[in-house]
């Protein structure tokens, strides 16, 4: 029982990650309706930022809050740069650029980091604090909490402030945001930053449990994939629990499930995504493609 | 003194398709100008080139400031207030967000809900339900209200009335001169109800296949020979 309790908090805490980066890729996703292949790679990119900052002696939680901000502008940027010429395109040219900039950001960080291991320090302490007689790591806790921040911040700029509305609004209806005054350039700018935010925080977040090279989010991406599928990609909270169902879903395969293991539980995603792609495409909390007349 | 919108020979169209033909016209301070013409004549063309959601070629001038091929959000900064053909409303936001969004160009003050409500009872029972669950005519209403919110010196109206059962027309033409009244709001107003518009403009221009080829004030227009037989069936 309580080695099944102890897996169920792993899977959350892990899943907090996916959750994150599965945000990331929500916010793109609604505000320009582009699946951001890139979005692991510019949290990675990020994360060497963090590490860099840390090793030049920057304390981490200073460190970090740099990389929010540099990653904030970084995504605005790349928005501007590279997204906007080919806005409203086809779905194809979309799906190019994107990946474009996976191998570009993957490529650039190899070149200026090269590809060794690092150690990435935890902004957590070790050791865990005791719940109800079970044991619970600082770490998962810190990682539950950091996702729910992250929802709570999002929620509150995207239902309560002018500026959310606003974004909602570009979203929803580009043309009919101008004819109200909207600067929807600018809008879908500030979504690609908070996308590139989000992936920032997986990237810190997860670095310190494995090693930081340029691969860091390849694994992870594709658990965020399946959590933003399950949760459907233009659901926020959608991406929260599907990065929690998917946690637990892997740390439960891996733990309990023995043909599948540590080196198999890579299935537990893809068979998400086939799954929800069959059964209900929309994902749990997603909107149904609707043509309104 | 200038008028409030003045446009000098106008070409707009779509990519390589031209639509607008040398269009010139004006919308003094406080005044309501009716854009009639058969279908494809060109009347929705006219209102997007003036709002800039199309690049026309020739001048466009609001409120003394030269607009020609300025971008869309910072032509409503002018106080345009532009009311699509189709409404444009945001069906996944409440009315009251709707509402609020058309507040966001206005330089001074918050949103103004309590007016709105005041002059449309029926959005303020659903202030909290979704555009996209109203009615076709509620959401024409909110499409007017949002446009309003802006406290606009220029309404750009494309056929307001557009499936509106003939009681909610007259209603909404009510508020419109109410509106016109009480703040002096200037309107270019779409049409296809002719009759119902000459009552209550000051002038008025017929477009045909892209061209002016009648202007005047709403009484001489309504006079017109040819116009009366083309548009106004008597
Ligand atoms: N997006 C577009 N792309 C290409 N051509 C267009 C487009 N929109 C309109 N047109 C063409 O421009 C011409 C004028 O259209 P416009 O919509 O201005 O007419 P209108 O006077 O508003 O007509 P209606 O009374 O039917 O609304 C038409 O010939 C139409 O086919
Ligand atoms: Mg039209």
């Amino acid at each position: 029982m309580e080695r099944f309790v102890e897996t169920l908090i792993d899977g959350i805490a892990t899943g907090s990650i996916y959750g994150a980066l599965a945000l990331a890729l929500v916010l793109i996703y609604r505000s320009t309706g582009i699946v951001n292949f890139a979005q692991g790679e510019l949290a990675m990119f990020s994360t060497f930022i963090a590490w860099g900052l840390v090793e030049a002696g920057i304390p981490l939680g200073l460190a970090i809050l740099l990389t929010l901000a540099v990653s904030l502008v970084g995504g605005m940027v790349i928005e501007r740069v590279l997204i906007r010429p080919v806005e409203g395109g086809q779905e194809l040219t979309l799906v190019t650029v994107t990946l474009g900039l996976f191998i570009l950001v993957n490529g650039l960080a190899r070149w200026i980091w090269g590809s060794t291991n690092r150690g990435f320090p935890s902004l957590f302490p070790d050791g865990s604090a005791n719940l109800v007689g079970i044991g619970v790591a600082w770490e998962s806790l810190g990682l539950v909490a950091v996702l729910l921040g992250v929802v709570g911040v999002l929620w509150l700029v995207f239902q309560h402030t002018t500026l959310g509305l606003a974004m909602r609004a570009a979203a929803v209806d580009p043309a009919a945001s101008r004819l109200v005054g909207i600067p929807v350039g600018r809008m879908l700018m500030l979504g690609w930053g908070f996308a590139a935010v989000c992936g920032a925080l997986a990237g810190v977040l997860v670095a310190p449990r494995l090693f930081l090279d340029p691969n860091l989010m390849g694994p992870v991406i594709i658990y965020s994939f399946a959590a933003a599928t399950l949760g459907g990609f233009d659901s926020p909270f959608g991406a929260v629990l599907g990065g929690w169902i998917i946690g637990v879903a892997e740390a439960l395969a891996g733990g309990y499930v023995d043909f599948i293991g540590q080196d198999l539980k890579i299935l537990v995603p893809l068979g998400v995504i086939l799954a929800v792609l069959l059964i209900r495409p929309q994902g749990l909390f997603g909107s149904p493609e609707v043509a309104r007349a | 003194m200038s008028a409030l919108l003045e446009v000098e020979g106008v070409h707009a169209g779509y990519g390589p398709v031209n639509v607008l033909e040398d269009i010139s016209l004006e919308v003094g301070e406080g005044q309501t100008v009716a854009l009639l013409g058969a279908n494809g004549a060109g009347k929705t063309t006219t209102l997007r080139a003036i709002s800039g959601m199309l690049k026309p070629r020739g001048r466009i001038r609001i409120a003394g400031h030269d607009v020609t091929g300025r971008a869309t959000e910072r032509i409503v900064k002018l106080g345009v207030a532009h009311v699509p053909e189709g409404r444009g409303t945001f069906a996944p936001l409440t009315v009251e967000e709707n509402l609020r969004l058309g507040a966001y160009a206005r330089r001074n003050g918050g949103p103004d809900l309590e007016r709105a409500f005041t002059l449309f009872p029926r959005l303020g029972e659903r202030r909290h339900q979704r555009a996209g669950t109203l009615s076709g005519g509620e959401q024409q209403m909110l499409a007017i209200a949002r446009a309003l919110m802006l406290q606009p010196r220029l309404m750009l109206l494309d056929e307001p009335s557009l499936g509106l059962a003939p009681n909610l027309t007259r209603e909404l033409f009510k508020v419109l001169r109410q509106v016109k009244e009480d703040e002096g709001t200037a309107m270019l107003v779409v049409e296809q109800n002719a009759n119902l518009v000459l009552e209550f403009a000051d002038a008025a221009h017929v477009l045909e296949t892209g061209r002016i080829v009648l202007s005047g004030t709403a009484d001489e227009v309504s006079a017109d020979e040819s116009m009366r037989k083309a548009y106004l069936g008597y």
